[in-house]
């Protein structure tokens, strides 16, 4: 057991002053994406995103060869950290996928795609869902039939995040009688640009743009598939398991609360500090501060403890319990700080950057996107309690 | 632009640590079942398995080397802790070694000679996490102890008595007891006074508060497999009734509570040990989450056993009728929020009141 500050060596030392300098001289965001307090939500500017690919920063801890800059745990961490300060959003790295992908590549997927993908400046989108099916991904309708070298692909897949800024969408389609659905899926790498395909926005509370993607008679060569044919649950489950925080070789410095787990625990934190920033700065009954009042206080109070105790949620446990406190305490700050938390950014009297009120319209979400929670604590009844398969 | 702090994230066990944990594990299953725990009340003091415990140096398993303890730390604590709520073991563990620490720590020299039967469980030492008020406090232990730890006033006082008081009856039935510095029958001992007394008591309480929050997780952990094996073997409607989400899902939300308060109250057990003026909030937040967590998960573990599990006859009653009690000693959740809404002040500080504001 260890919470120790890291001490930094000199050299780490120098890497970050290295990395503010690069970010203040580089990273220029548009004035919407400055406004964005949520950093999941788009891919880095191309040319930003091929400055920090020269580097190796987009994927840092992989190798050099593999696109990487070879960085270890805390300079990974560093870096992070300072994305993080300067609203870098982190969504190019499909660290994800490319592993599955460089695994299963057809030498012309290798040598088209694979190096930039691993570099972070071609990007990756899940084509998972579909109108028709969720939680239930092996229910997946979308066909792929097979034309001599060539697959023709028809039907749509619902809340394809990025698709619009990906090059690349990683789609799970059926290829046989759906009668036998898991064992008549498969794993196709599909260039978004292929003739065919209708990307459709799709708007969710919280400024969060999703997609609804057309398939029509789309055709793409056999040297797209990834895996066998027919075998494409077992692609998928591989990646499934790293976004489900179930790796197992954590490495010393990461949240335990897996990568969707810390995301939502860094919006409550930034919900927490725009509740307290509001209590500081408002006038109760008498004109002192709000925060002097004791009922604020115990309240603050039951957000800071809610938001350390998603941080000590391990693994699977990390996303659910992460997501329930946000959408728990978002309503309770929103509720805690009155009218301030329902007002949109730039009215008068709203919290800072609305986000007291963004934070409870995108809370929703995270409870469904990435797994529903309830696909989780079957995941978790069957995984950690050995519990029977439900009905 | 602010600097960066980075802490490490690593709730690890040592192998020693881990065969400490296995070892403790082993211990207590095979010691103090639910028949020996039942034997145990009303007064819930069983002290031949305090004697057990002993032989096998867990009696002083987190008291220190000079005065002759094992040398194990706070992780030690929370893991016989653990073990101590998972089998809900008849014994004053976690009082008589947070006291007993605390005077170790204040008799420097003296402390091997006037701790040996301390260190033995021959005496044992109460801790009282609730401030004496007009001379009188409950103390968790105080039923079989013939010597307490309390604040009174602003006095740190060692409380002796040739007899133990009689035992508050409690839900828990544990041997909770009334001391009371004036009553005739006791003697006090001023240990240190004023801001020494306050320091000395405030590191007692948080480790109580980290010990307390570990074995409450463990208590849950003990709930839930009781109900965990009850799901499974229940068949209704023509299957377990685990598989059932209704069922197997409530049983998930014990398993995701004894996760976190259990990681909590490690991390809290670090900081208290190593940094505790960095989070000095973490041990209020442990007893806290583990508090209301492990009540609502023994309240689901009962439900879970149908009407079976309301009966004395159950033993997921024993544990309904313990996960209470042991959180509200130090004054429940609401000293605790107390305690934690200090943190918020952290936070406060980077910001500046506006003008309207007098």
């Amino acid at each position: 057991m260890n919470f120790e500050t890291v001490e930094l060596t000199p050299e780490q030392e120098a890497f970050v002053a290295e990395a503010r300098t690069f970010l203040e001289d580089n990273w220029h965001p548009s004035p919407e994406m400055a406004a964005m307090i949520s950093l999941e939500h788009d891919r880095l500017p191309a040319d930003f995103a091929e400055l920090l690919a020269e580097r190796g920063w987009i994927r840092p801890q992989s190798p050099v060869e593999q696109g990487g800059a070879g960085l270890g745990n805390v300079e990974a961490r560093l870096l992070t950290e300072l994305y993080l300060q300067h609203g870098v959003p982190q969504t190019n790295g499909s660290d994800l996928l490319s592993s599955t992908i460089e695994k299963y590549a057809s030498e012309r997927v290798r040598s088209e795609a694979l190096a930039d993908i691993q570099r972070g400046t071609k990007t990756v989108c899940l084509g998972y869902s579909e109108p028709d099916s969720g939680s239930d991904m092996a229910a997946a309708r979308i066909a792929a039939v097979q034309d001599g070298d060539t697959w023709v692909i028809n039907g749509s897949k619902m809340w394809t995040t990025y698709a619009h800024q990906s090059d690349y969408v990683f789609l799970l389609a059926r290829t046989g009688p759906i009668e036998e659905k898991h064992r008549t899926l498969t794993v196709f790498l599909v260039p978004l640009d292929t003739p065919g395909i209708e990307v459709q926005a799709i708007w969710a509370m919280g400024d969060v743009r999703t997609n609804l993607v057309f398939y029509t008679d789309v055709q793409i060569s056999d040297e797209y598939r990834l895996g066998p044919v027919n075998e494409g649950w077992r692609v998928v489950s591989e990646p499934l398991a790293v976004e489900h925080g179930i790796e197992d070789d954590l490495d010393a410095l990461a949240p335990i609360n897996g990568s969707m787990g810390s995301q939502f625990s860094h919006t409550l934190e930034l919900a927490v500090e725009t509740a307290v920033e509001w209590a500081v700065t408002t006038p109760g009954r008498d004109g002192r501060p709000q925060i002097e009042d004791p009922i604020v206080r115990a309240k603050l109070a039951e957000a800071l403890l809610e938001l350390e105790v998603s941080r000590n949620a391990p693994g699977e446990t990390g996303k659910v319990v992460a997501a329930e406190a946000l959408i728990r305490q978002s309503d309770a700050l929103t509720d805690l700080a009155g009218p301030a938390g329902i007002l949109d950014e730039g009215v008068p009297g709203s919290s800072r950057r609305g986000l007291l009120s963004w934070s409870r319209l995108h809370a929703p979400g995270t409870a469904i996107y990435g797994g529903t929670s309830e696909i989780y604590r079957n995941n978790i009844a069957r995984g950690a309690l050995g519990l029977p398969r439900p009905y | 632009m602010s600097t960066i702090e980075l802490r490490w994230n690593d709730y690890s066990l040592s192998e020693e640590q881990e065969d400490v944990r296995s070892m403790l594990q082993d211990f207590f299953t095979r010691n103090s079942p639910s028949t020996l725990v039942r034997e145990a009340e009303p007064l819930g003091f069983d002290a031949d398995l305090w004697q057990r415990m002993d032989k096998s140096g867990l009696v002083s398993l987190a008291m220190g080397e000079p005065y002759g303890g094992q040398g194990g730390g706070l992780v030690e604590l929370v893991l016989a802790a653990v073990e101590v709520g998972r089998t809900l073991a008849p014994v004053p563990f976690i009082e008589h070694t947070v006291a007993t620490r605390l005077l170790g720590s204040l008799w420097g020299d003296a402390a091997e000679e006037r701790l040996s039967d301390a260190v033995t469980g021959e005496l044992v030492i109460a801790f009282a996490p609730s401030a004496a008020q007009r001379g009188r406090t409950l103390v968790p232990g105080g039923a079989i102890a013939r010597a307490v730890v309390a604040l009174d006033g602003d006095d740190l006082v060692l409380l002796r008595r040739d007899t133990p008081p009689e035992q508050a009856t409690n839900q828990a039935h544990a041997p909770v007891a009334w001391w009371d510095a004036t009553d005739e029958e006791t003697t006090r001992e001023v240990l240190a006074s004023g801001e020494a007394a306050h320091t000395a008591w405030n590191t007692a309480l948080a480790e109580w508060k980290v010990a307390t929050a570990a074995s409450l997780s463990g208590l849950a952990a003990g709930a839930l497999q009781l109900a965990r094996t009850f799901a499974t073997e229940r068949i209704a409607f023509g299957s377990p009734i685990a598989k059932f989400q209704a069922v197997s899902h409530q049983l998930v939300d014990i398993h995701m509570a004894v996760e976190s308060m259990r990681h909590l109250a490690l991390k809290a057990a670090w900081f208290t040990e190593n940094e505790p003026a960095a989070r000095p909030e973490l041990p209020s937040m442990a007893l806290a989450h583990a508090s209301r967590a492990t009540t609502k998960a023994v309240a689901d573990a009962v439900h879970l056993h149908g009407g079976l599990g309301i009966t004395l006859e159950a033993d997921v009653s024993l544990y309904y009728q313990r996960a209470a009690v042991w959180g509200q000693l130090a004054g429940g959740t609401r000293a605790d929020i107390e305690t934690i809404s200090a943190a918020i002040d952290r936070i406060a500080a980077r910001h500046t009141p506006s003008e309207e504001i007098r």
